[in-house]
């Protein structure tokens, strides 16, 4: 199985906290992967670590086989747990973006689902909510046939309603070759998509399996089974 | 800018009218000329804090469109750099043609003209200084732009407040720059010595004492070869700065990234 995403000792610290300590992963070809954790776990680091946006503190991090850099943003997706449009741009502005930069982005497929969505690309961001923001971004970022998808808390902050309507998205257009990695807390929301899932605590990895293997060696759900290991951690 | 530059012009070309209305007229006078300052100073203000702001929101929540596109880090501060050149090129022309027309409705260009003939006839180069004075001119203000991306690419490396950060390592390279300046200047001012005393002799010989000198065509040759050597020396100096700049922007962002 050839990775798409691989970790060697990646360290991330900030001043003397570790964010991330010592991880160890390695995710392959198309599957969709769950990046669990609490609050403060690391899986936002680990994103933005893998985008390029953080630098390690020690170890790497390799996607596709090269660190992160101009090649391998060619072939990642990535939706950020905040909006990041100015207000003065116009949603069909964003589009053009991404097509000028994109080669793989699809952007008669974003117009479709945009207008499926009943949002009026002449606007500017300004005169947007902040859920129709985060909508826009998705549609962006889902438009495109990438290699890896990186979905950084794409449910979180959003009624069960919307929740159900972001899955769908997600699992309708994403490219079948590629992987994605959905970083949550709200794990019981996506655990019927996902074929692996990472656990992180307090910046360590302290599991990593598929769905099917947790559920078989369980009895039960990957939500139960994350719970649990909260609980283990706590106690500790 | 230029409909404040109309209405100052004409009040200052306006006549007398004698009595309340001259103090009126000198009081709007006055204002008309306070608001004029009060633009031209505003256009180099919005033009600098936008020029600062691009490059700030590309460190900040923006930074995670633009630093996940498939761009490279000389991409994205060329990008920018030419950007705020172009802005800054357009503030300096909008404010001299303001003066440019100022100066043409007081009927002050004839004089100007006079005078621009009167050293002209005696040798002095005018062409190459105007040429070396906006070369000097851009290639200083580049520095300028470059010394605010490093400083906002290097600052928050030394403290949690990335605003508090970016001021820290202005202030930093801004000393650094007078610590440069100062080590060359005793350098310069050496070079600057025995040119002008070599230029001296060789224009004047030794009639130098006698003041009428001062208007023959030499004078002017000596002052070009000055000229040369503060061009030199301050070009010399911008450009170390842009490329030191340049590159701690660069290594800072693509090898250092941390957005928060």
């Amino acid at each position: 199985m050839e990775a798409i995403l691989e970790t060697r000792n990646l360290t991330k610290r900030f001043g003397a906290f570790p964010a991330l300590s010592d991880v160890n992963i390695c995710i392959g070809s198309g599957r969709i992967v769950g990046l669990l954790g609490a609050n403060g776990s690391g899986k936002t680091t680990l994103i933005k670590l893998a985008n390029g946006l953080l630098t390690p503190t020690e170890g790497e991090i390799l996607i596709g086989g090269v660190k992160p850099g101009t090649q391998t943003k060619r072939i990642v997706s990535y939706l950020p747990d905040r909006t990041y449009f100015d207000n003065w741009m116009k949603v069909k502005d964003c589009l053009k973006l991404f097509a000028d930069f994109y080669e793989d982005f699809n952007i008669a497929k974003a117009g479709d689902m945009l207008l499926a969505l009943g949002i009026d690309a002449d606007k500017p961001f300004r005169s947007l909510s902040k859920g129709t923001k985060e909508k826009v971004q998705l549609v962006l970022v889902m438009s495109r046939s990438a290699h890896l998808y990186l979905l950084d808390e794409p449910i979180g902050g959003v009624d069960p309603a919307a929740r159900d309507y972001i899955l769908n998205t997600i699992i309708r257009n994403y490219n079948e070759e590629g992987t994605v990695i959905i970083s949550t807390h709200l794990i019981a929301d996506i655990e019927k998509v996902l074929d692996d899932v990472i656990f992180l605590m307090n910046g360590r990895v302290e599991r990593v399996s598929s769905v099917d293997a947790i559920r078989a060696a369980s009895g039960k759900s990957v939500d139960e089974v994350f719970r649990e290991v909260i609980r283990c951690e706590v106690k500790f | 800018m230029f409909l404040v530059t109309w209405g100052a012009n004409g009040v200052l070309e306006s006549g007398s009218f004698g009595g309340i209305a001259d103090t009126i007229y000198s009081l709007f006078k006055g204002v008309m000329m306070v608001v004029y300052i009060g633009v031209a100073v505003a256009v180099v203000v919005v033009t600098v804090i936008i020029i600062i702001m691009r490059y700030y929101k590309m460190l900040g929540d923006e930074g995670y469109l633009w630093f996940t596109l498939p761009v490279t880090a000389n991409q994205h501060i060329s990008g920018k750099l030419i950007v705020a050149t172009v802005w800054s090129i357009a503030s300096f022309v909008v404010i001299v043609l303001s003066i440019l027309i100022l100066v043409a409705r007081l009927g002050l260009l004839g004089t100007i003209g006079d005078g621009v003939r009167y050293i002209t006839e005696r040798g002095f180069h005018l062409t190459p200084w105007i040429i070396g004075i906006l070369v000097l001119l851009l290639i200083q203000g580049i520095a300028g732009i470059l010394e605010f991306y490093a400083a906002m690419s290097i600052g928050p490396h030394f403290t949690k407040s990335r605003l508090g950060g970016s001021v820290i390592g202005y202030i930093i390279i801004y000393v650094g720059t007078q610590i440069l300046a100062a080590i060359g200047l005793p350098l310069m001012t050496f070079v600057l010595e025995n040119m002008s005393s070599a230029a001296s002799k060789l224009f004047f010989g030794d009639s130098l004492n006698s003041l009428e000198v001062l208007t023959e065509p030499s004078i002017f040759a000596a002052i070009d070869l000055i000229g040369i050597v503060v061009f030199v020396y301050t070009t010399a100096l911008n450009v170390i700065l842009c490329v030191a700049c340049y590159i701690l922007s660069h290594q800072m962002v693509n090898k250092k990234l941390n957005l928060g």
